[in-house]
């Protein structure tokens, strides 16, 4: 009870604070947590229910549009059961709310839900644009969550065009048996899951179905809340121009079915969206490309999700301008592993992995691979799973030694190689042989330091000065040593430890570690990717030494002064022997 | 090439441990007295603890002499229980051992136990010590013929001195504690090139008094990158050697308009003396003097810009073993053939 009475003064004196401000508000009769707030714009007036959840003022009230259906489209402003009109004025993880000063993230956050409502209402061009820039959101409105969702896999065509169709995986509700395919082609490989389940034997064809393009400038703006589909459909098609109308027609005249689906690819502020239109009808009828065959269908939205290189990589987080590009990575230890899969995940495009290893039971806690793999080749069996973990992936894996990978025409035919094989003294001798063979394919050496002390990358590229002699160069001695000189731990020391004797060695490091070393040297190869190198440069990251001071191991200068976190240092050295 | 590369060429040049070729002979003679007086102690009942290199090799900062002799310097530790009252029985034990074995003026001193090697330049000082179940250390002092007023065990501590030397357990990284060695090299260098003249005040120029004035005065000149500047260093170090309080003005010599200086430096450890204390006016001026123009000079090379112009007032600084710049050599990997790594992918 005595919570109760708590929301209630609270609620009172929310509502005193907003009539302070000469806004128009009273508590809802209906809804103890909810207040009406009116407001006149252009001698439009209008209602907004604020509802206070219990949550308020943790998080920002809901603000809802009342009387919905009497304002027709009406930009970032939702519609559906129960009255949900919901005005968007951003989700909560957008705004750092005051919640020390409940009235402040009321009024304020009122008003943002104010001047969206009002302008939409009062400046129609801004409506049309914004309703249109946010079609595939508002289609969502329409679309019924009974039905399926769609997957269209590849480019949009440029021309309107039939389309085949493969039903959904029966008994399957969720995950990518649950969506309907559009445009599967038997060129796909189906080494990634997508394809995979795409061209699955237990899809069935299923109707007929046509891909429409909407130019913007043709574009009606989407369905108003209480408009049908059929009729927002038949609206648009008297937008095309005449010889569209035609062809459409023709396409009517020339199929007839029960089931019909239709997907509109639209371009919206220059990115590819895709929605579709499900038809159906009692009897064999002439495809509803026409409104002079429209009588006998019914329609329903539905979504379509794009499968494409273009449309996903910018989504999801890549990067189109690497999709072109061929990377090697020699070494697919824990390191390497996540290089691959951060490079991949990125957008790279070709990859080829060479590591004549197989994965062990020891590798298992600080590897990408799955358990299902072990005892395969670490190389093959990352492939394996990178292709099919990403639809736009090329790979293939090399279970060979880097000594086999010494030709030149092989390393010279990628974009970057990375070398990521904590062997040190065979890093050395395939820098040398790229130096002597003057194969200038730009190479990142990657490694990191035991204990969580660090890890670095270094990237260089024959006739560019900064290279990779120039990091075991002596800081003191100025000559070549056996130590690089990036390193966080001091030489010579003992840190290599065995399970069970000989040929049981192992580096004490974990798989933050080897992440955290895989992201440095993504980052690094990126950048060399598309920017290109002016010069050698290398990066670190430096973890914490409690756990290496505490066995007594010594570390570096740079290690206690190094503040170039996230920057990259040039590596050249004037004394260089091989780049200086 | 760098200023850099020709001060680490010069250290290089001048430095010599226990290790280095040069002092094979020192080396080995060491090592086979020691067994003697390990045998000599057993038979007179003292009961060795251990024993510890002391003096610049114990401490990294061993150069090679100019026309002199190589130093051995040794400390033997014996159990309290077993060492005679009298301390300089047990070093009159010492003296017979070198006696036997061939060297030449072999004498007690007052701290130590010294003597020459006949026929190689190796000249040998050993201490004996004595400890009890505390670790609390006691160095046997006193003449040959020294009275029992001037004969006793006196505190002491040896190897708190070398840690201290060698900033052990004082979160230093290696690359300032080499810069460390370095500096107190190129001084005891630049010290025996100065007064290769006055060879007598040379010697009162005590090698651990230069050492003490560094350790206390060292500004390391070290980039984030571990990139060591020496000449930078020095330049900031001596500054503070000549800011700091071990130069006093003498009054007297004041009055008649003299500036005279004495110096005083104190052993950071047990017994605290001041290490310059018979001689501290007779080569306070000079060296201050001195110091101050190796310091002009070393900022005068910071402002040049021409690699052999500032080598060559390098070498008129530390003598002909700082070079002149040359070309560049195919350069091979340095130091051990393998060497253990901390890392891996």
């Amino acid at each position: 009870m005595f919570w109760v009475f708590l929301v209630e003064l609270n609620i009172q004196e929310l509502a005193d604070h907003l009539i302070s401000q000469t806004v128009k508000v009273r508590i809802d009769k209906n809804r103890p947590s909810s207040l009406i707030s009116q407001h006149t714009t252009d001698g439009l007036t209008y209602s907004i229910r604020i509802d206070l959840s219990g949550d308020f003022p943790w998080a920002l009230p809901n603000f809802h549009l009342v009387d919905r259906d009497s304002f027709g489209s009406c930009a970032h402003v939702a519609w559906g059961k129960d009255e949900y009109a919901d005005i968007c004025i951003g989700s909560d993880e957008s705004f750092s709310t005051n919640f020390d000063s409940p009235e402040l993230v009321l009024s304020e956050s009122l008003q943002k839900a104010v001047d969206i409502v009002s302008r939409s209402l009062t400046d129609p061009t801004y409506n049309k644009e914004e309703l249109r820039r946010e079609f595939v959101g508002v289609w969502r409105f329409h679309a019924q969550n009974t039905q399926p969702r769609g997957q269209f896999l590849g480019s949009l065509p440029k021309l309107d065009s039939m389309l085949s169709i493969r039903s959904v995986i029966k008994g399957q509700e969720f995950g990518l048996g649950s969506t309907l395919i559009f445009n599967v082609s038997n060129n796909y490989p189906n080494k990634n899951a997508i394809t995979h389940s795409a061209k699955s034997n237990k899809r069935q064809s299923n109707g007929k179905g046509c891909f429409i393009t909407i130019v913007h400038d043709e574009l009606l703006p989407p369905p108003a809340p209480n408009q049908s589909i059929k009729n927002w459909w038949r609206n648009q098609l008297d937008v095309f121009q005449a010889d569209k109308q035609l062809e459409l027609q023709k396409l009517a005249r020339q199929n007839k079915s029960k089931l019909f689906y239709l997907l509109l690819g639209l371009n919206i502020d220059g990115q590819q969206a895709l929605v579709g239109i499900k038809f159906e009808s009692k009897k064999r009828s002439n495809a509803p490309l026409s409104t002079s065959y429209f009588d006998d269908w019914s329609a329903i939205a539905f979504n379509v999700d794009l499968i494409s290189k273009e449309n996903l990589l910018p989504r999801s987080g890549g990067d189109t301008e690497l999709a072109t590009k061929n990377i090697c990575i020699i070494g697919c230890g824990s390191v390497g592993g996540f290089i691959a899969d951060t490079l991949a995940s990125s957008g790279v495009g070709k990859l080829t992995l060479c590591d004549p290893d197989q994965f062990k039971p020891e590798n298992l806690h600080r590897h990408i691979l799955p358990a299902s793999r072990l005892y395969d080749y670490k190389a093959t069996a990352l492939a394996e799973e990178l292709l099919w973990k990403y639809p736009f992936l090329e790979a293939k894996g090399k279970t060979v030694f880097l000594q086999s990978l010494l030709d030149n025409d092989f390393l010279s035919g990628f974009d970057a190689i990375i070398v990521a094989t904590g062997n040190v003294s065979l890093e050395r001798k395939f820098n040398r042989y790229l130096l002597e063979h003057c194969i200038q394919t730009p190479i990142i050496y990657t490694w990191l330091e035991a204990m969580s002390v660090g890890g670095h990358a270094i990237a260089c590229q024959q006739g560019k000065p900064g290279c990779l002699e120039c990091t075991y160069l002596g800081l003191d001695s100025f000559e070549p040593e056996l130590h690089n000189n990036l390193n966080f731990i001091e030489a010579g020391q003992e840190i290599i430890k065995s399970h069970a004797g000989c040929g049981t060695e192992f580096l004490p490091y974990s798989t933050v570690d080897s992440r955290l070393t895989a992201t440095l040297s993504s980052r690094v190869a990126i950048k060399v990717l598309n920017n290109g190198l002016q010069h050698g440069i290398a990066a670190s990251w430096r973890g914490d030494s409690s756990q290496i001071k505490s066995k007594k191991i010594e570390l570096t200068h740079r290690y206690y002064h190094f503040e170039k976190v996230g920057e990259d240092i040039a590596i050249q050295k004037d004394c260089c022997h091989a780049c200086g | 090439m760098s200023l850099q590369k020709q001060y680490v060429k010069f250290h290089n040049t001048i430095k010599l441990s226990r290790e280095s070729e040069a002092y094979r002979d020192a080396r080995e003679k060491d090592d086979s007295i020691y067994k003697k007086i390990k045998d000599a102690f057993k038979d007179e009942g003292y009961e060795i603890i251990r024993s510890k290199i002391l003096g610049s090799m114990g401490v990294h900062t061993g150069i090679e002499p100019l026309d002199e002799d190589h130093d051995i310097d040794r400390g033997v530790f014996i159990t309290k229980e077993s060492s005679p009252d009298n301390p300089v029985d047990i070093k009159k034990v010492v003296k017979k051992v070198l006696t036997d074995h061939g060297f030449k003026e072999s004498k007690i001193k007052k701290p130590c136990v010294t003597a020459d090697y006949k026929s190689k330049p190796i000249h040998i000082d050993y201490v004996v010590f004595r400890e009890d179940f505390n670790r609390d250390v006691e160095l046997a002092v006193g003449k040959e013929h020294s009275n029992e007023d001037n004969r006793k065990w006196d505190s002491s501590d040896p190897e708190g001195l070398s840690d201290w030397l060698t900033w052990k357990d004082e979160q230093k990284t290696s690359a300032q504690r080499e810069q460390y060695y370095r500096l107190v090299r190129y001084l005891k260098r630049w010290r025996d090139h100065k007064y290769s003249s006055n060879k007598s005040d040379r010697k009162k120029v005590y090698s651990i008094g230069l050492a003490i004035m560094l350790r206390e005065s060292m500004k390391f000149s070290i980039d984030t990158s571990g990139v060591a500047d020496d000449n930078q260093a020095l330049i900031d170090t001596i500054t503070n050697i000549l800011d700091g309080n071990y130069f006093s003005l003498q009054v007297i010599p004041l009055l008649s308009g003299i500036y005279k200086y004495d110096i005083c430096v104190n052993l950071p450890k047990s017994p605290y003396r001041d290490v310059f204390n018979d001689h501290g006016e007779k080569i306070g001026t000079t060296l201050r003097n001195r110091l101050n123009s190796l310091l002009s000079a070393l900022k005068e090379i910071r402002d040049e810009d021409d690699l052999n112009k500032q080598c060559e007032k390098l070498r008129s600084e530390f003598g002909d073993d700082f070079n002149l710049p040359d070309k560049i050599e195919q350069a091979k990997a340095k130091g051990p053939g393998v060497l253990g790594i901390s890392s891996g992918a």
